[in-house]
């Protein structure tokens, strides 16, 4: 019989042998039964805090955004074209907020170019919040960008200082373009906003997004916000020749006493002089609710860690090992067998799994204050919902193989178990404890971190759980480093002793 | 023979518990591991690095290793119970002492004095070391913080509860053993049961869910005990969270008396 005829085989015999111990079976079934009950018992305990919807608008591509600025506009009908020559843009210092990022709370830094103060000119469907715009504008520490609709962003140049910038609209399509001195022009982008009628609001504006400081520990987490104030003077503004209107759109951040001011206009000799607040670009609350949707997953975990550890041990204990070796010498491969096959079915279980808490979940979590603005219906065809429902299950499957190496190495049902549940739940619970950001190297090293995979959002400092702190891609590198590690020591130890 | 019949049984579990070489390096595991924990993070805590006025529940810190020592406990109980079934040592032992409940109740006491041990020992290996530690981290008496002590009402009552604690999580995990007769399942259910609530707790964001959660789940139940400050904010009272998690261990030690009179034993 050649190599090739065997391996196959000997993937079908491994596989008889996990399917056919009735009570592996069993438990893989109930692990995928655990996975969905959980998830759906657990979600009706799920709520969210709906006064906190107030702070979303639905943008015009149906996602949550944030659409407060300080706004100087008039109408304008038809093509139009508006040149504006940006003097100064001041970030005001906020005292209170300096105070606030010293020990104990950690300033939650946000490298997004929507998040910079900037001062800028912008073509929008009317001042109704959450409408389709196009605007370019110098930033306080990113240059030059051309934003659109709250999504699109395109980089300029890397000016600091003062800055001509130029918006022309051409039917359903505008331009931007930025430049030195008002005679040499370069382009930046050009952008097809969604929506965008015949009238439109055309201006300048302002807008300086809130510092948001968190502290984190103890097994909870809270998120203080602090608005923010920028001023701007803008000459040599050339449009229509119409009057200008001043106003704050959208919500502006409630200020309390001493905080900034809404926003304001004033003008001397052609110099407009704004202040403003606020943010212009997508806004996402932390909380995720596909992370919500797959508590369940945690109890699935345990059953198939159980599962993957005793198909390892327990053909010690019966001494089948030596069965299983004399019909196969080549012990890498039978490792190698048994690591696919368990793989693989626990691939399947946790999708299973997944996709059924996924299914199940969602339509509880929505009546539990998990809805639009805040959160769009998430759709199993997302980009990004699809991610967190396979890495899911690579997760599971993963840990699973790493309980398979761990008993292979240690031939000790308890200890290997003990281990391998210890490795994941261990550091979450440590990680809960422990304050700031200090457990992010308890995720990047332990299989902890592939909870992380559970989440379709972008990772963030400012929750209670230590996972929502590593990407996806990283928690999932994590939990392969340790399996191929750990099999590496099996396959090693595998050669080495005797069966 | 002149020892009466249960004492002998007795006689015979601790013999059997004593001499396996896993006992002591699982004893040695479950102290460590609580003492290292707390010295961890007794060591970390600093006074300056701590909001004012700083309400830190320092004696609840120093034994939080209690969390991470358990482990070794429960590992030790679920294997004295399901070992004797994997080695089939279980026919044995019942042919000596054919009454099972003789059997049953001598292998929980000798467990049971094996927790007490080992959570004294814990108990009062993390306090020593957050009685080391703290004072040099800035935790004085000028500070409003007097060194860890005994003689205070609430330190007391903290220490002392601990170890009811792990003498109870030690029951929990032979009443499991004795249910499933599995090393697997008992210790896979084990520490799904203590880990897996606080979890849960972390992934559900309603806060009336996060009490229930926090309020019948047997470690955070439990463990409530250690709180010296600010009992009003905790989930449960210190004994009565105790009393969530003796129910637990009750009603596994009860379904595994029960189950083992009536099964067979194989």
């Amino acid at each position: 019989m050649t190599a090739r005829e065997s391996f196959p085989r000997l993937l079908l015999a491994e596989w008889t042998k996990l399917r056919s111990v009735s009570r592996w079976a069993i438990t893989l079934i109930g692990a995928a039964v655990l996975t969905i009950g959980l998830s759906y018992l657990a979600a009706s305990g799920n709520k969210w805090d709906p006064r906190a919807q107030a702070e979303f608008v639905t943008g015009p591509l149906g996602k949550p955004v944030a659409d407060n600025f300080y706004y100087v506009h008039q109408q304008i009908t038809g093509d139009t074209t508006l040149t504006v020559r940006v003097a100064s843009l001041t970030p005001a210092q906020n005292r209170r907020a300096v105070q606030m990022g010293s020990d104990q709370m950690t300033k939650v830094d946000d490298p997004s170019p929507f998040a910079q103060p900037a001062a800028g000119i912008m073509i929008k469907d009317g001042t109704t919040p959450g409408s389709s715009y196009a605007s370019v504008m110098l930033t306080a520490a990113q240059g030059v960008r051309m934003q659109w609709d709250f999504d699109a962003d395109r980089k300029g140049s890397a000016s600091t200082g003062t800055r001509w910038l130029r918006l022309v609209r051409s039917g359903p399509t505008i331009t931007g373009y930025e430049s030195a001195d008002g005679a040499q022009w370069q382009k930046i982008a050009t952008a097809t906003p969604k929506n965008l009628p015949s009238t439109v609001a055309v201006g300048f504006y302002v807008s300086s997004p809130s510092a948001f400081y968190t502290t984190r520990g103890g097994g909870s987490s809270s998120l203080g916000e602090h608005p923010t104030r920028a001023d701007a003077t803008f000459d040599n503004v050339l449009g229509s020749g119409a009057t200008w209107h001043g106003d704050a759109v959208g919500k502006v951040v409630p200020t309390g006493k001493g905080g900034a001011p809404e926003g304001q206009f004033t003008e001397a000799n052609g110099t407009f002089t704004v202040k403003g607040t606020g943010k212009v670009g997508p806004k996402q609350p932390d909380d995720d609710m596909v992370e919500a949707a797959l508590i369940g997953v945690i109890a699935g975990l345990m059953a198939l860690i159980a599962v993957g550890v005793l198909y390892a041990t327990s053909e010690y204990h019966r001494g089948m090992i030596r069965t299983t070796f004399a019909a196969t010498p080549r012990r890498g491969r039978v490792l190698a067998a048994k690591a696919i096959v368990l793989g693989t079915t626990s691939f399947l279980v946790g999708l299973v799994g997944a996709v059924g808490s996924f299914v199940l979940a969602i339509p509880i979590l929505r009546k539990q204050g998990f809805t639009t603005p805040a959160f769009p219906r998430p759709s199993l065809m997302d980009g990004s919902v699809l991610r967190a429902l396979l890495l899911t299950a690579a997760f599971m499957a993963g840990v699973t193989v790493v309980g398979l190496a761990i008993g292979v190495l240690l031939r000790h049902s308890a200890a290997a178990i003990t281990i391998t549940i210890v490795l994941v739940l261990g550091p979450l619970i440590v990680g809960m404890i422990l304050p700031g950001t200090s457990p992010k190297w308890l995720m990047y090293t332990t299989l902890a971190g592939g909870m992380a995979t559970q989440r379709a959002k972008p990772p963030t400092i400012t929750l209670a759980e230590p996972w929502a702190m590593i990407g996806p891609w990283a928690g999932i590198g994590v939990v392969a480093a340790w399996a191929i590690v750990t099999l590496g020591l099996a396959w090693w130890q595998l050669r080495r002793r005797d069966a | 023979m002149t020892a009466p019949r249960p004492l002998r049984a007795v006689r015979a579990e601790w013999t059997k518990l004593r001499t396996l070489p896993s006992t002591g390096w699982l004893m040695l595991l479950a102290i460590a591991g609580t003492v290292g924990l707390g010295f961890a993070i007794t060591g970390s805590l600093k006074y300056t690095h701590c909001d004012s006025p700083c309400t830190l529940d320092l004696t609840k810190l120093s034994l939080a290793g209690v969390r991470l020592g358990q482990v070794g406990i429960v590992v030790l109980a679920v294997l004295a119970v399901t070992a004797e079934y994997r080695t089939r040592t279980i026919q044995p032992t019942l042919v000596a002492v054919p009454r099972r409940f003789l059997v049953v109740l001598g292998k929980l006491g000798v467990l049971a004095v094996f927790g007490v041990a080992t959570g004294v020992l814990a108990v009062a290996g993390s306090l020593t070391a957050g009685r080391t530690m703290l004072p040099g981290n800035g935790f004085t008496a000028a500070h409003g913080f007097p060194a860890l002590s005994l003689a205070d009402d609430l330190t007391r009552r903290a220490a002392i509860g601990t170890v009811i604690y792990v003498g109870l999580v030690t029951l929990l995990g032979a009443g499991l053993g004795l249910v499933l007769r599995d090393t697997a399942g008992a210790l896979t259910a084990a520490l799904a049961l203590l880990y897996g609530s606080p979890v849960v707790a972390m992934f559900v964001s309603d806060p009336k869910w996060q009490h229930r959660i926090h309020r019948f789940s047997p470690m955070d139940a439990g463990l409530t005990i250690q709180s010296t400050r600010n009992l009003a904010a905790e989930h449960i009272g210190p004994w009565s969270g105790l009393g969530v998690l003796s129910l637990y261990a009750t009603a596994a030690v009860i379904a595994g008396l029960i189950m083992f009179q009536l099964r067979d034993a194989h």
